[in-house]
């Protein structure tokens, strides 16, 4: 019966799951006091979380072969999930591959920007404010729709078809600078009941200033358009509220295709019942102007507690004016992630990537000169020429997963500009997606680079640079971006220094990451420093035939265990060899010893061993200061093949 | 947050993972562990979460990603129980199904066999519920949380939970009824 019950509640939709898993917002009417008290208990609660269980999925198991971050199935070919429960998208095939045509010609005046309005952070410290009221720090505009665009838009293919609303604004509530006129994108299914109304109080976040671009479905070319928002949490209870004849207006919550709004009187019920803390600015037969005024008391209390970056091309008057590409079109998409600023323009269709700087509050542009885009190599006509063939372009590595019965159950091209050292380059990837295996649902992912240089030149042997030109944090901001200095570690390691390339330029990716401790985002220096050392001085246990044996390498600092560790996992027919690299023995051999193993020069003893229910055989190879603590998950000796194995320093030393 | 996690992954950028997991490891954690029992398998079927996350993100673009990575770990933590036949069955889990099959008759359960059609009832009935119930029901019946931590994370006491989810049974039961799968 359970097992029923269990397949029934796999059947929950996706909307309810994410209800639940969110933090729950509290809500309730207007008080300081209550606000105050219920932060408490958020503390309180997230406390009593972390208290009621171990610390989450960052405190890896002490076992060796069996932490880290790795397939489960004694496998390297991926997790096993029942296929019939596992979420599915079915699998396409494409015919051919097409780019929107853009028909745009509009010059944009200046920088435009995506921003994310839905947080606020505190003035002092620079932290998030606590998310608990919506309505402190999303946009609070009361508007009214002046018309419905006729046709039906995507931003992305996996985005909801939406419509284009716009939007005229009534009273901008928390923003300083709304544009009388914006644009509204919403669901198509739920925009055509929102003109019936008066008026409506949104909760907004701006998605672009201008040249905000959209594939219309009906044309498929991209349009443009300035100003777009968007209601984020539009599913949240309350963040779109109509009114009509200066009430506030509930039929819109009955309507069928408002069902998430559809227990809008339960809630009213508990808000006059006081059953739970709840913000909403009103009640029933509440007027416009007290779900105002509620509304402006929740923005006053967080007065001077946060700024608003509403749009922020005005801050950045490093960056100059970029004059559009002919018969192209610009979209400036911005994002500010640590210290660094990413730009997308979009160009015919295809993406650019654009890495910009913030130095000292100083920003460093290597965004595109109008030189540069006069001077792009046409990647539209490369990419037509790979499109008709890429089944012939699978690498060979890949067709081995072919003849074990994979199909490619999915393939796409991801083509982009990029600007290395005043150079603009052309990369194409193309990506197969191998599938349709049984008990194998994730299947694999593969991707193949193409690097096209000004000259329209198109190779396919440079990895290395393609390496450089679209992770540049790589390389120039090691420390800054200490986690990606790790992942280069990686690559380091899953192709090794010293053998030829079996596979041209193709890289295999899967089955080989890294892990980390994440509740420590500010990883110290010094503990990437650490590694570093190890990896000049010391070894690496790598094996010489196949990356793909490769199954995860690992890098734990001492916050996991008592002293940083480096990991790797390897699936060698069918046997898991572990490898760690530490200072000192990661575990003790407990057993006898069965005989001695070597691999290059080095050798120790293989001793029996057992973590937990686990028996295997362990060793330890002492090079320089440093150990490598091996377990193999199998009892016989005979088995142990090591043989492939060679202890390399970065210069690859045998 | 999901668009930002959900263009990493799509960049191919580990730096995805490492925002998942600050911002669902809790979450993940807590269902496998709640399923499992088990600190070291919880730990284990997380990260085989991530991995599924990391190979299938592209070509998908789940959206809700928390709902997505709950579906897989949940998916994950429930093979790994039935492929352990040495698995106690005595999880916070399986205790919270006992307490959610003890509405429903066995013979009835029986009758409906596929779990599917009693899928779709329950997704019906949740829509009836208010929000906060039916938030009671999913971190109840779906994630395997406690009573206790259920009430601390909703500002309620451990008696109002039981209570509500009581009705929330009663109610289900009356449904399923009405609907005629009972």
């Amino acid at each position: 019966m359970k097992d029923t019950l269990k397949d029934a509640l796999n059947e929950i939709d996706d909307t309810y799951i994410a209800e639940a898993a969110e933090p729950y917002r509290r809500n309730s009417m207007i008080s300081l006091v209550a606000a105050l008290a219920a932060m408490l208990v958020l503390v309180i609660s997230i406390a009593f979380m972390l208290g009621d269980y171990p610390r989450g999925p960052v405190q890896m198991g002490s076992q060796p072969g069996t932490s880290g971050f790795y397939p489960s199935s004694g496998t390297s070919s991926g997790p096993h999930i029942n296929p019939s429960s596992a979420p599915t998208t079915p699998p396409t095939i494409p015919d051919s591959f097409s780019v929107p045509l853009v028909d745009f010609t509009k010059e944009p005046e200046k920088l435009t920007g995506l921003q994310q309005i839905g947080q606020a952070d505190d003035t002092d410290s620079g932290e998030p404010l606590p998310g608990l009221i919506f309505y402190t720090h999303m946009l609070v505009v009361e508007a009214r729709v002046k018309e419905v665009l006729p046709d039906l838009y995507k931003r992305a293919s996996w985005r909801t078809p939406c419509y284009v609303l716009v939007m005229e604004t009534l009273d901008a509530m928390n923003v300083d600078n709304m544009p009388e006129e914006f644009y509204f994108l919403i669901p198509s299914d739920l925009c055509p009941d929102l003109h019936q109304f008066d008026s409506l109080i949104l909760c907004l976040q701006q998605e672009g200033v201008e040249n905000y671009l959209l594939i219309n479905q009906s044309t498929a070319t991209y349009e443009a358009f300035d100003n777009m928002f968007e209601c984020f949490y539009l599913e949240d209870w309350g963040s779109v509220i109509a009114f009509r004849d200066g009430k506030l207006d509930n039929s819109l919550w009955d309507l069928p295709n408002w069902a998430g709004y559809s227990n809008w009187d339960d809630e009213f019920d508990a808000i006059e019942e006081g059953r739970y803390w709840h913000f909403f600015p009103g009640g029933r037969n509440s007027t416009l102007e007290e779900c105002k005024e509620a509304i402006r008391q929740e923005i006053n209390r967080y007065e001077g507690k946060q700024h608003k970056k509403v749009f922020f091309q005005a801050d950045f008057g490093d960056f100059t004016y970029i004059a559009p590409f002919e018969n192209g079109v610009f979209e400036h998409t911005i994002n500010i992630v640590d210290n660094s600023i990413s730009i997308t323009q979009t160009i015919n269709g295809i993406e650019t990537n654009e890495h910009c700087y913030l130095e000292n509050g100083v920003i460093k542009p290597r965004y595109f000169t109008k030189d540069d885009l006069s001077s792009l190599p046409d990647l539209g006509a490369i990419l037509e020429i790979i499109s008709k063939d890429m089944n012939s372009m699978i690498p060979p590595f890949a067709k081995e997963y072919l003849d074990q019965g994979y199909v490619v159950a999915n393939a796409w091209a991801e083509p982009e500009y990029c600007k290395k050292d005043e150079t603009v380059y052309g990369i194409i990837k193309l990506v197969w997606h191998l599938g349709n295996i049984p008990d194998d649902y994730a299947g694999k992912t593969i991707s193949r680079y193409f690097l096209i240089t000004p000259d329209g030149t198109c190779r396919t042997d440079a990895w290395d640079e393609v390496d450089k030109i679209i992770n540049p944090w790589k390389y120039d901001y090691p420390y800054n971006f200490h986690f990606d200095s790790i992942a280069q570690l990686k690559q380091t390691i899953a192709i090794a220094k010293d053998r030829p390339n079996d596979f041209g330029d193709f890289v295999l990716i899967e089955n080989i990451c890294y892990w980390h401790p994440v509740w420590e985002p500010s990883y110290p220096n010094q503990d990437v420093r650490l590694l570093e050392k190890w990896l000049q001085t010391t070894v690496v246990p790598c094996r010489k035939d196949h990356e793909d044996t490769v199954m995860s390498v690992h890098y734990y600092s001492k916050r996991c265990y008592e002293k940083d560790r480096l990991e790797f996992l390897y699936d060698i027919n069918g046997i898991r060899y572990c490898f760690v690299v530490s200072d000192s023995p990661a575990w003790n051999p407990e057993g006898n010893v069965v005989t001695t193993v070597q691999i290059g020069s080095i050798s120790a003893d293989l001793r029996e061993g057992s973590y937990g229910n686990t028996t295997g055989l362990m060793a330890h190879f002492y090079v320089n200061d440093v150990v490598i603590s091996m377990w193999v998950d199998t009892t016989d000796p005979n088995e142990v093949d090591l043989s492939g194995f060679f202890l390399s320093t970065i210069f690859a030393i045998e | 947050m999901d668009k930002r996690i959900l263009k990493l992954l799509w960049d191919r950028q580990e730096r995805g993972l490492e925002e998942m997991a600050a911002a669902y490891g809790q979450r993940l954690y807590g269902i496998a562990y709640n399923i499992l029992g088990n600190r070291h398998d919880a730990e284990e079927c997380v990260n085989d979460t991530y991995l599924v996350l990391w190979n299938t993100i592209p070509p998908q673009r789940p959206e809700p990603l928390i709902a997505y990575a709950c579906r897989v770990g949940r998916n994950i933590a429930l093979n790994r129980l039935r492929s352990d036949s040495t698995q106690k069955r005595d999880s916070r889990y399986d205790l919270s199904l006992d307490e959610l099959a003890g509405c429903i008759p066995s013979a009835s359960m029986e009758q409906v066999m596929d779990g599917r059609i009693l899928g779709q009832s329950i997704n019906k009935f949740l829509t009836t519920l208010p929000k906060t119930s039916r938030i009671i029901f999913l971190r109840r019946y779906y994630f395997g949380d406690s009573v206790k931590k259920i009430a601390g994370s909703l500002s309620l006491s451990e008696n109002t939970v039981s209570v509500r989810l009581n009705r929330i049974r009663e109610k289900l039961r009356k449904f399923l009824e009405k609907e005629e799968l009972l």
